[in-house]
């Protein structure tokens, strides 16, 4: 005690128990380290639960050493040993077995997880196994996503795919082809078949024939076809298919087809019309030849690189074409013929030939020769390689177009035609060649003479049309009667003046009177081809040369104008100073009805002209030089016959002589016979063409009451007189009327009125150019009828080339390997359908384009041009004119080859190909045209997608050529499924009806439900592929292993 | 003046002793917040190299085939989480010292592979017989067709 009192006296209490504090602290600081020590972190529980999935999803099946899982194998309830153990678990969750995915999962991982650890395996949240473990203070999730499981859906699938095999015997076809025109006569063409077939399936024909005829196959009589009994007419192709009691005269290899119009015989006169204008000839067959499906279209023949002329038994009139698929290194012509004329061949531009031979001949033009014959018009291989080359084959001097054609210019040369084109102000009269010409401020009828000559140089640019001149005013103010003389007309033309009224149906009476009158009917006209003559300068007339009787078949023939020294001359004559002897039959009818002939002659020097042994003009011994014409001659028309005439005529030519010197001159000689008939006749095609630039304030007494034709409400006007006037012609003499307005004030109406009740048209034209636009148009139309590929050939003997003749071509052919897989067909499209000729081509994707042509049926005209439009602009990739401007001296193609370069694949492209007269007269085109397309098909078609069954079905399918058929994919499919293509009927849980349904979707280019290509058991072999142990695309299901 | 002086003394004494009583405080807060951040830091290091190297570990390594020489990272799998035979011998045979470095850790370690039933199939490194501070990671692999551990402890003493 005391010494406690001592401290406290000494006051360190605080003290002291600092001291003791600090000793505390002191202890604890030595303890803290201790609590380190040790430490251990959270265990990462991420890897754990990465890790287990990791390991599930590698861990397979087949290496689990588990007696468990052995047992589970041997009792099938695992199947896929291949499976990992994620896979496993995912199987037995999508089967509903828990209880083996639980004992499964415990399994594999078995102690492998610490008890110390929780953790659980989920299937889509489902718990397939847990381990219950420690406190659940951390819980880590890793998740895994397994495809094609779901939750009692089949863990296995189906994937198929079906393809074309080529087989046993498929079906396919060799083809003839026409060129645009082939005649005329007895034609003979070959169609190649392999040697190894096996049956015919079918054999038509489908043509623009002339007329009816008799096909024979390898000489045996095979049917009678007549014309529009294929449904066929001009430019519409017949389709005929032959008997199949003929099938039996098809043998392997070459097959002679002959199409005999029935006109051959001793007194043939050259009735037809004997020819194809475009077309083929199809034999269907069955082949175990393996080497290809399918035949290329433009395989011209089944010969090799040969183009093979077609045999023509009478006159040979040939346009045609053919085509050099690849790069042209050599060509040969083989010609085979039998007649006396001179024959020239043309391919493209270059005339290659051109020579007279004598009966049976066999021309062989070299490689060389035709290379130089290229090479003179500046064309080479290349040129000639890949493109449609114009074939003409033809007599020279022979053949012409001649059809008796008459039309009538009715102009107004009312005061208003004083005026400018714009207004009423009086214009400047121009001439056609005045620069001023189409400027406002030229006279009205300044322009319409110009154009009224053009009119007249455009139709009588041909031989055969007539033309006839009327003017109007308050009445019909001139009439130039029907001529050919087109200086005569353009002189009337520039005599027009404008004053007076408008009497529109005066001009249109005066035109009918001009039409009906008579009938002026050009005879023989001017370069008539077919002339007999002799110019042997024989020393005495040959006893009855003069007469029908007569045989002139040894002398020469030749084509007006006959003669030499002349320019123009058709046929080169000798030239000597003697005489000359002309003979030309000729056909006339109606003859009762002929009120005047005339007869034209062009000589040199004078001649005596016998008609039919009469002497109808007496010139012999005059001296004179040739001119158009020398003399005009009227003939009594007692002299004709009706039928068969004969004109003969005998030249003499002089010598001119000089002092002690002379020498043979010139010499030359044509003629024209022209009959006028009392009445219109049915055979010569008439027509108006009624030009007015104002309103008809003129009436016409002829027309009588007109009643309201315009319905303007007002009775028997001018302008009702007009369109009464119109129509009657059309009514009561077949005269097509044409109106054209010209100018802004012209009645429009009425003109147009006038040419609806007839089968003309009206055209409209706002000044001077335009009127000679209208003009020329309606020329074009008219010209149509005088000029085609058919010829008149009468009187001329018998010609013949055989069907042996040939042009051999070798190339490099483009480079179109056939790949693996591929199957090569022929994809014949539909009929364009339309008048303007155009059709459209589709290809699909998965498919490669080789060859793509369009036909072309022209009749007699020619195919003139065809154009694609795609995504590669509109490109013209024929073009007659290319190769000439005169069509009759080129070639017809039947066959237009389409560049592929130019066609997009799986776009629409549009195809237009039209037919022509001339590079100015346009025809328009067959709506029975179509694209035929050869395509490389990959029928190795991908796998689908996974199905649940693989079981197949019965298919029916329809078939582009309007016919079906039922067969089995698999074809050992027996069950009762029912699918139809058509309308996608199919069990979409199948793998080959997938498959099937994608196959026949491919060869259904058009997407019409319609397959292009005909599948049978017979032709080829559908097969498909099943794929098993691919996980279906259910699910997919989500795998959680949780550790906690 | 006497009660002056007495107060006095006891003043003097609580004023000592609660400057001690701080100054200890003060050394105390000091020290213990020194150490616990030190030893902190360094657990968190041993933490991140035990991730790294367990999980250079269950990878393929590479490059893949590595040996002894070429090896830049040390991996005992096929990179799918089967463990590798060959590099379990070649990780056996590097020393430890160079095994730590190829490693890059500075702390010492011991590495097991466990099987079912805990059976040890394979094992290197120190046993951490006296480790202050200890990390342990396990991951799971495959070896020879079963699922296994690999136990990786890092220690320091």
């Amino acid at each position: 005690m005391a010494g406690m009192r001592k401290l406290k006296k000494k006051a360190v209490f605080f003290t002291i128990d600092a001291l003791i504090a600090a000793g505390i602290l002191l202890i604890g600081l030595i303890i803290i380290p201790s609590f380190h020590i040790n430490k251990q972190p959270t265990v990462h529980l991420s890897y754990l639960s990465d890790d287990l999935i990791g390991v599930l999803s590698e861990l397979k099946v087949s290496e689990l050493n588990s007696s468990y899982v052995n047992e589970l194998i041997a009792n099938g309830n695992i199947t896929r040993v291949n499976n990992t153990a994620i896979e496993q678990i995912g199987e037995f969750w999508a089967e509903d077995n828990a209880e083996i995915a639980e004992n499964f999962t415990m399994e594999v991982l078995g102690s492998t997880i610490p008890d110390v650890y929780g953790y659980s395996l989920l299937v889509n949240d489902e718990p397939i196994y847990t381990q219950q473990g420690g406190i659940n203070y951390s819980l880590i999730s890793s998740r895994k996503i397994i495809s094609g499981y779901a939750k009692l859906q089949p863990v296995l699938g189906y994937t198929s795919k079906t393809y074309l095999t080529s087989i046993k015997d498929r079906k396919s076809s060799s083809f003839a082809y026409f060129g645009g025109f082939e005649g005329e006569g007895t034609l003979r063409k070959k169609v190649f078949l392999p040697q190894n077939i096996t049956g015919i399936t079918e054999i038509y024909m489908e043509l623009v024939a002339g007329t009816d005829f008799n096909l024979s196959i390898n000489g045996q009589y095979a049917g009678s076809y007549p014309r529009g009994g294929g449904g066929g007419s001009f430019i519409v192709p017949d389709r005929w298919d032959v008997n199949e009691s003929y099938f039996s005269l098809i043998q392997p290899g070459e097959n002679n087809f002959t199409i005999d119009f029935g006109y051959i015989n001793e007194n043939f006169t050259g009735e037809g019309p004997n020819y194809v204008g475009g077309g083929f000839i199809k034999v269907g067959y069955i082949t175990n030849d393996t080497q290809e499906i399918g035949v290329e279209y433009f395989s011209q023949t089944k010969a090799g690189s040969r183009y093979y002329f077609p045999g023509i038994d009478e006159f040979i009139n040939l346009y045609s074409a053919f085509y050099v698929p690849g790069n042209l290194t050599e060509m040969k012509v083989y010609l085979h013929i039998n007649h006396s004329y001179k024959m020239l061949l043309r391919i493209g531009k270059t005339i290659v030939y051109m020579n007279t031979t004598s009966g049976e001949a066999r021309i062989n033009i070299t490689n060389s020769e035709l290379e130089s014959k290229f090479a003179g018009r500046d064309v080479n291989y290349s040129d000639l390689s890949m493109v449609t080359l114009p074939l003409r084959l033809m007599l020279v001097n022979v053949s012409t177009h001649v059809t008796p054609f008459e039309t009538v210019l009715v102009t107004d040369v009312s005061g208003s035609m004083d005026w400018r084109i714009d207004n009423d102000n009086t214009g400047t009269a121009r001439d056609c060649d005045d620069p001023l010409l189409n400027d406002p401020s030229t006279k009205r009828l300044s322009g319409a003479k110009c154009a009224a000559k053009s009119f007249i140089d455009a139709i009588l640019s041909h031989i055969g049309p007539m033309v006839g001149l009327v003017s109007y005013e308050t009445d019909t103010d001139s009439v130039h009667d029907l001529d050919n003389n087109s200086a005569s007309l353009k002189s009337d033309v520039d005599s027009y003046s404008a004053s007076g009224s408008t009497c529109i149906c005066c001009g249109v009476n005066s035109a009918v009177e001009m039409l009906t009158n008579d009938s002026q009917v050009m005879v023989l006209s001017r370069q008539e081809p077919g002339w007999k003559y002799d110019d042997s300068d024989l020393p005495s007339d040959p006893s009855g040369w003069t007469g029908i009787g007569f045989d002139d078949s040894g002398w020469s023939t030749g084509q007006a104008a006959l003669g030499n020294g002349y320019s123009g001359l058709n046929t080169v004559i000798s030239q000597y100073e003697g005489y000359y002897y002309f003979r030309k039959k000729f056909n006339m009818t109606n003859v009762s009805s002929i009120t005047d002939s005339k007869l034209y002659v062009y000589s040199d020097d004078g001649a005596d002209i016998y008609l039919n042994g009469n002497l109808v003009d007496n010139d012999i011994g005059s001296t004179h030089t040739a001119d158009y014409w020398n003399r005009v001659v009227q003939i009594n028309p007692s002299q004709l016959n009706e039928g068969e005439n004969i004109i003969a005529a005998k030249l003499r030519n002089s010598r001119q002589c000089f002092w002690m010197w002379c020498w043979d001159t010139d010499v030359a000689f044509d003629m024209e016979i022209v009959a006028n008939y009392d009445a219109p006749l049915d055979s010569v095609r008439k027509a108006m063409i009624i030009m007015s630039d104002g309103e008809a304030n003129v009436e016409c007494s002829e027309q009588g009451d007109s009643g309201d034709l315009d319905g303007d409400g007002n009775y028997d006007t001018a302008r009702d007189d007009a369109i009464k006037a119109a129509c009657d012609a059309y009514r009561d003499y077949k005269i097509s009327v044409f109106t054209v307005s010209y100018g802004y004030d012209a009645d429009k109406t009425t003109l147009q009125y006038m040419a609806n009740c007839t089968d003309g048209a009206y055209y409209d034209s706002s000044n001077a150019e335009e009127l000679e636009q209208m003009y020329l148009l309606i020329a074009t139309y008219l010209i149509q009828f005088t000029k085609t590929q058919v010829a008149n050939y009468s009187y001329v003997n018998h010609t013949l080339i055989y069907p042996d003749s040939y042009i051999y071509f070798n190339y490099t052919p483009e480079v179109v390997e056939r790949q693996y897989g591929e199957i090569p067909i022929t994809f014949e499209g539909n009929r364009f359908g339309n008048n303007i000729s155009e059709g459209t081509f589709y290809l699909p994707e998965g498919n490669r384009l080789v060859s793509l042509a369009s036909t072309s049926y022209s009749g007699d005209y020619w195919t003139d041009n065809a154009t694609v439009i795609s995504s590669h602009g509109r490109n013209r990739v024929y073009k007659l004119t290319k190769f000439g401007d005169f069509y009759h001296l080129l070639g017809d193609a039947f066959n237009v080859r389409i560049p592929t370069e130019y066609i997009d694949i799986g776009q629409n492209n549009t195809i237009q190909i039209n037919t022509g007269l001339s590079r100015l007269e346009p025809m328009g085109g067959s709506s029975y045209n179509k694209l035929i397309a050869g395509i490389r098909m990959d029928s190795l078609l991908d796998y689908g997608g996974v199905f649940s069954t693989r079981e197949g079905c019965e298919w029916f399918v329809k078939f582009e050529d309007s016919t079906n058929d039922t067969f089995a994919v698999p074809a050992n499919y027996t069950g009762t499924k029912k699918c139809y293509y058509e309308n996608a009927t199919y069990d979409e849980t199948d793998a080959t009806d997938d498959a099937a349904y994608r196959l026949f979707r491919r060869l259904d280019f058009d997407n019409d439900g319609e397959l292009e290509v005909r599948l049978d058991e017979n032709n080829l072999e559908v097969d498909t592929l099943t794929v098993s142990d691919v996980p279906s695309l259910w699910g997919p299901a989500l795998v959680e292993v949780r550790v906690w | 003046m006497n009660k002056r002086k007495k107060s006095q003394v006891w003043y003097i004494d609580f004023m000592v002793g609660l400057l001690i009583f701080i100054v200890v405080i003060i050394t105390y807060y000091q020290y213990a917040n020194n150490f616990v951040d030190e030893s902190e830091d360094e657990w968190q290091e041993m933490i991140v190299d035990s991730k790294s190297i367990t999980s250079s570990l269950i990878s393929a390594g590479h490059p893949a085939n590595w040996t002894a020489e070429t090896a830049e990272i040390i991996g005992l799998t096929d990179g799918n989480y089967r463990i590798n035979s060959t590099k379990l011998a070649r990780f056996e045979n590097i020393s430890y010292k160079d095994a730590k470095s190829m490693l890059n850790t500075r702390f010492d370690f011991y590495f097991f592979i466990e099987g079912e039933n805990k059976t040890v199939i394979y094992e290197t490194g120190l046993n951490a017989t006296d480790a202050r501070f200890l990390v342990h990671t396990t991951r799971f692999a495959i070896y020879n067709s079963s699922i296994v551990r690999m136990v990786f402890y890092l220690w320091r003493a």
